[in-house]
């Protein structure tokens, strides 16, 4: 090797170092691998051939000697196709300008050194950095694979070639190749590293300012030095304004302690967290979560995000829960949440405990609703929760009975909602039940009600203020000859009235009287007709509407029967009026009877008496015999018919008198009585002894005075003989709250089979030697008494006495 | 009809102020009867005797005419023609004779009777009874009553 190959191979090097020079130089400037900036490489690379050929040294006129094929190698490696192509082109196109025998090994050689740069590009793994070993394996091959290509030179000068070239290209071509792939291998990491650099920067300041949390960085005494756009806009102050400021400044008043003891905090131990209340700009609260961390000694970093959002949230959260608590609680209904698989109460409010008689914990403590509920009722309940559980209704409503506490029946509307979403396995159920048992009451009331309505024997009819039907019942079909209500709804009540005026007439009195009575002619279906009398009232339904009902009976009968009555009374009056004539004739000829007998009977009587007495007086020595006694006679039975004809009269009289009511003073009458006869008490040296108490009898006193007269005079008569008279007076209130007045003789007294003749008129037991009497004075007696609804009785033993008893109304 | 008894002397009535009774009565019996009882009284006062109610109302035109008014009338309710409740009643309606007391001396003891009687003026009401004894009893009392306790109008 001379001196001039020598300098030929530091020229080379010196234009390889150079190609990389250039390289770093065109790359320091970002700039996008563009199509010609690839062609501009691949010119630049062709230049540096045409400079290492031009500064060979020649080995031979034919042939030059240089280091092209490190240069075309590395390129095809290192810079691809387009710009090894265009080198290669170059190369090639300087070569056979140059000529000479070695053209063909000097073209072979630059396209197989390039072609295997870029298969070698081709087929290494693209990721892993190019390191001195495998450029030096790549340095060989090329190499080898250039004094291949020498073989293509003239035999002689390939030999002379080989002996020179041979070590300089093994030993230190592979050298410069990793020389040169090193360098540009350490540029384009560098170069990769920077653009890492520079990407992470632009992310990082890409999160700042696009991040939702604003992100402030203090120095150690609290002053911000860097803040992002989203710290500015949280706070409503700009990045610059909040430069210089300090966290107390944006904290809340009332947060002042907190923010401070949080910093301090975080100065202390590197960290902290915590929520605090600052306050933006216009003044307005914003609570942000502060999450700070120590960067170093002089610089605190703080994520902060705005919560406030979140707090008031919670806040309507804890208020929507309080509301839904006394809602739960105060609710007007029964609330509570149940197990929906065992049924026991987890929660209950006080009203649905109240509605059946239990407290909150006797029903929480494991009681469950098939507990309290009717057997009745419980397989429905319990089929609906069945559907509920399985899915097949989200939701279900039914009334059912639960037994109160105290043992009797709450009817409520039990409305069942699942807490679980459709899909999600059944927990929970809430149960809201409303106590219907008073609306259960009146339904029953009112089904009772109008069973009974519909079972009147009333026709019932309801008519709309417009005057259409709108209901009747039974007995009004019956009436009016229907046969199913629609038919008469399909009617109108004019049709229902022989004069179709009547419905406008009722509607009309009610409008004004509110209520009332009528009597008219109906119309059948069928046209006959019947009497009716219809009570119809205005009443008002729920919408306010005005609904006249009407009460109907059938008063044809009744019309009949009232007629009938009618013509009946007229015919009785007319027999009364002839009856009464009839009897006013034959009272008036028995009046005239008595009064006959009562002036003329007895003046014959009297004749006959008065002319005897005169015979007896003054002609009484002349009377033959037994003449005097036969007067005597005479006269005795004249004076007993004399009072025959008294007592008749008397007794007759008790028929006609009219009787007056008056309270007697019954004690008085008896004294009075008892005065009357004193002669002849004393005549008979009679014990009479009275003991009536007080006592106000209401009787006739003329006939009660009689009465007590008779009976006395009854006592005095039949005494015995030759036993002093004793006759006890008594009376007494009775217990049916009457007189009873009895007068008791210790006389002859009578058989106890006479106890009823005696009343009777002309009934005698005794003898009218022994006792003179009419036999009327008893009959009287009764007749008064019983007129008096009274009643007189005797009781007896014979020969020791009689008492007889009066008994008079109060 | 007048009837005078033998002991009866109207003069003597009129002048001594002994004046007449006027008795009223149809039966003859009972006529007879009580002017026996009368007499065994000793009754000084005439008695005039009409035998029916015709009669007796035409006592009223001859006291008109200056007769000595009765110093009473008896007076029996059963009369033929005019009925002595209706003879009361023209009495005790006249002017004249309305003043004179009249006892009513009949057999009834009807209510009716006794009740109309003193209505339309009786000035007492007797009954006569079937005993001729209490029968001269009765007319002794009413001799010694009206006769001669009783002081007649003037």
């Amino acid at each position: 090797m001379d001196s001039q190959a020598l300098l030929g191979l530091f020229n080379n090097a010196a234009l390889l170092l150079a190609l990389a020079l250039l390289i770093e130089l065109t790359r320091a400037e970002a700039q996008p691998e563009t199509r010609l900036r690839q062609m501009l490489i691949g010119v630049g690379i062709g230049v540096v051939a045409i400079a290492l050929m031009a500064n060979a040294w020649p080995l031979d006129p034919d042939f030059i000697f240089d280091a092209r094929s490190v240069l075309l190698s590395v390129s095809g490696l290192f810079f691809g196709m387009v710009p090894t192509l265009i080198a290669v082109t170059i190369s090639a196109a300087f070569r056979i300008y140059y000529g000479g025998s070695g053209m063909l090994a000097g073209l072979l050689i630059i396209s197989s050194t390039a072609s295997i740069g870029l298969l070698w590009r081709r087929w290494r793994p693209p990721t892993r950095s190019l390191g001195v070993l495998e450029l030096y394996g790549f340095g060989l091959v090329v190499h080898i694979a250039m004094l291949l290509c020498l073989w293509t030179l003239p035999s002689p000068v390939f030999w002379s070639v080989l002996q020179q070239i041979a070590l300089p290209v093994l030993l230190a071509f592979p050298l410069a190749t990793v020389l040169l792939g090193r360098l540009l291998s350490y540029q384009f990491e560098r170069r990769r590293a920077q653009e890492a650099l520079r990407a992470s920067e632009e992310k990082l300041r890409c999160y700042l300012d696009y991040a939702p949390l604003g992100v402030f960085i203090t120095d150690q005494s609290g002053r911000y030095v860097e803040v992002n756009p989203a710290a500015g806009r949280m706070l409503g102050y700009s990045e610059a304004e909040l430069l210089g400021m300090t966290i107390p400044q944006v904290l809340a008043p009332e947060a002042h302690a907190a923010g401070m003891a949080h910093f301090a905090c975080v100065r202390a131990s590197g960290s902290a967290s915590g929520e605090l209340l600052h306050r933006r700009r216009d003044g307005s609260p914003i609570w942000l979560r502060v999450d700070a961390v120590r960067l170093n000694e002089h610089r605190f970093m703080a994520f902060c995000e705005d919560v406030s959002a979140r707090r008031a949230t919670e806040a309507a959260l804890r208020a929507s829960e309080e509301n839904l608590r006394v809602i739960f609680e105060q609710a007007a209904v029964g609330v509570a949440l149940i197990d929906s698989r065992s049924g026991r109460f987890l929660r209950i409010n006080r009203h649905y405990c109240e509605m059946i008689g239990y407290t909150v914990a006797e029903m929480s403590s494991g009681c469950s609703f098939q507990d309290i509920t009717h057997p009745d009722d419980l397989p429905l309940d319990l089929g609906n929760m069945r559907r509920l559980l399985a899915g097949e209704i989200r939701e279900f409503v039914m009334e059912k009975r639960y037994f109160h506490k105290d043992g009797h029946v709450v009817w409520v509307t039990l409305s069942v909602s699942p807490t679980w979403a459709p899909g999600e396995t059944p927990c929970t159920h809430v149960a809201v039940v409303q106590d219907i048992t008073d609306r259960k009451r009146a339904e029953a009331e009112l089904r009772l009600k109008s069973a009974a309505l519909e079972s009147s024997l009333a026709g019932f009819d309801i008519v709309s203020e417009e005057g259409l039907f709108l209901y009747v019942n039974a007995a009004y079909l019956r009436l009016w000859g229907y046969e199913r209500p629609d038919e008469v709804l399909a009617t109108l009540p004019t049709e229902h009235c022989a004069d179709p005026a009547m419905p406008a007439h009722i509607m009309a009195t009610l409008q004004a009287q509110g209520e009332g009575t009528f009597e008219f002619t109906a119309r059948r279906r069928d046209g006959s007709t019947f009497d009716v009398l219809m009570a119809c009232h205005m009443l008002r339904d729920e919408r306010n509407r005005v609904l006249y009902t009407g009460s109907s009976l059938d008063i044809s009968e009744r019309r009949r029967i009232e007629a009938e009555i009618r013509n009946f009374n007229t015919e009785l009056e007319q027999r009364v009026r002839e009856r009464t004539a009839q009897l006013e004739a034959a009272n008036q000829a028995l009046e005239t009877f008595v009064y006959s007998v009562a002036h003329d009977l007895k003046a014959p009587l009297r004749g006959i008496d008065g002319y005897g007495r005169l015979l007896q007086q003054e002609c009484a020595g002349g009377l033959p015999g037994d003449g005097s006694l036969f007067i005597d006679n005479i006269r005795r039975a004249t004076q007993q018919m004399g009072l025959l004809i008294d007592d008749l009269l008397a007794y007759a009289r008790l028929d006609r008198r009219a009787l007056r009511r008056e309270l007697i003073n019954l004690p008085a009458l008896v004294a009075a009585a008892v005065d009357e006869h004193a002669a002849e008490i004393q005549h008979l040296a009679a014990t009479v002894r009275v003991e009536v108490p007080p006592l106000w009898p209401r009787a006739d006193p003329d006939g009660l005075a009689q009465v007590l007269r008779d009976l006395l005079e009854n006592a005095l008569k039949f005494h015995r003989p030759a036993v002093p008279l004793e006759i006890e007076i008594g009376g007494r209130r009775t217990v049916q709250g009457t007189a009873m007045l009895w007068i008791r003789d210790n006389g002859i007294g009578f058989e106890l089979k006479f106890h009823d003749r005696i009343f009777e008129i002309f009934q005698r037991l005794q003898r009218a030697e022994d006792y003179p009497g009419t036999g009327i004075g008893l009959a009287i007696v009764r007749k008064a008494v019983e007129r008096m609804d009274g009643r007189v009785w005797a009781e007896s033993v014979p020969g020791a006495g009689a008492t007889f008893f009066l008994e008079l109304p109060l | 009809m007048n009837h005078q008894d033998a002991d009866f002397d109207p003069r003597l009535g009129c002048e001594t102020q002994v004046r007449p009774i006027l008795l009223v009565e149809d039966n003859p019996m009972d006529v007879d009867l009580t002017l026996r009882a009368f007499k065994r009284r000793k009754l000084v006062n005439p008695v005039n005797v009409a035998r029916d109610g015709e009669e007796a109302l035409d006592w009223i035109p001859r006291w008109e005419q200056s007769e000595a008014l009765p110093v009473v009338i008896l007076l029996d309710l059963k009369l033929p023609r005019v009925s002595g409740l209706e003879v009361l009643e023209r009495f005790k309606a006249h002017d004249g004779c309305q003043v004179v007391p009249v006892v009513v001396l009949t057999s009834s003891v009807e209510d009716r009777d006794i009740n109309t009687a003193y209505r339309l003026g009786a000035n007492s009401y007797i009954v006569k009874p079937v005993d001729f004894d209490r029968f001269m009893s009765v007319a002794a009392q009413i001799e010694l009553y009206w006769c001669m306790v009783n002081e007649p109008p003037r």
